[in-house]
């Protein structure tokens, strides 16, 4: 994770298309200023967080299933819950797959386990739409290939 | 003898008249989607009637409206169009009346019912 870039996701670990699922991992870092503050003595990763790093990890999904044409943007966020702590420096298995694909809108189940254990559990709504602009098109397609995002399996499916 | 026979093109009877069930059909799609927008929304459901406009008379914005249509994408195997629908909006080629009114709505997830059927 790079959680001063807001980058919540470390690796896309598989994507099937036919089931519209995605699997990824990431790895809360060791130090960050923001366990400075959250707690001074306790370090917690914040829950808020745990439910953007749902948001990525969904996003990627509902990207990968458009083909790279649009974009999601998180809108909902329904009976997120967060089961247990997550301290610095675990490694977290995100995983979601899709409810609906509707017309301009995505509603997605993602969870975040632990040691094979679920963690958090959220149901998000995203606003999916064309890029703003090109360039950040561009920018999405560079982030994917540093997740390692199986570019192949896009063109192929 | 159905009701088409023997009318002149242009002059059919309504389809009320024609089936008088027709219009449970229509009020079957009514309450389901009267419903869904109570619950979704936490609207009481007398004040939700079919001339009622979604967005000006219940007050429901476009976020809200996503949930109604995620509920009622799912309740009848459709997907709403909601882009064409908006882009027709603001292209001026539409009114919100014919996709927010509550029976004009209905209307087309009976077509969309029924497109998928075909």
């Amino acid at each position: 994770m790079r959680l001063e870039y807001f980058q919540l996701i470390d690796r896309i670990v598989d994507l099937n298309l036919v089931d519209r699922k995605i699997s990824v991992s990431a790895t809360v870092p060791q130090e960050s200023t923001i366990f400075e503050g959250h707690f001074p003595g306790h370090p917690l990763m914040p829950g808020v967080l745990l439910i953007e790093a749902m948001a990525q990890t969904s996003g990627w999904l509902i990207i990968a299933l458009d083909n790279f044409q649009r974009m999601p943007f998180l809108a909902a966020v329904k009976e997120a819950k967060l089961r247990s702590f997550v301290a610095p420096n675990t490694n977290l298995d995100l995983s979601a797959e899709m409810l609906h694909d509707g017309s301009g809108f995505a509603v997605t189940k993602a969870s975040i386990r632990v040691d094979g254990k679920v963690t958090c559990n959220a149901e998000l709504t995203f606003r999916v739409m064309p890029f703003p602009d090109p360039a950040f098109r561009k920018m999405m397609e560079e982030t994917a290939q540093r997740l390692e995002f199986p570019m192949k399996a896009l063109a192929n499916g | 003898m159905t009701c088409d026979q023997g009318w002149p093109a242009g002059a059919r009877p309504t389809a009320k008249f024609c089936n008088p069930f027709r219009e449970l059909e229509m009020s079957s799609t009514f309450e389901t989607v009267a419903n869904i927008i109570a619950e979704t929304c936490d609207i009481p459901r007398e004040t939700i009637k079919p001339e009622s406009h979604a967005i000006e008379d219940l007050g429901i914005d476009s976020l809200d409206f996503l949930d109604i249509a995620f509920a009622i994408d799912k309740a009848f195997g459709i997907k709403l169009p909601l882009e064409q629908w908006t882009q027709e909006v603001n292209d001026g080629k539409a009114t919100t009346e014919q996709y927010f009114v509550l029976q004009n709505l209905c209307g087309r997830i009976d077509s969309l019912v029924a497109a998928k059927g075909a």
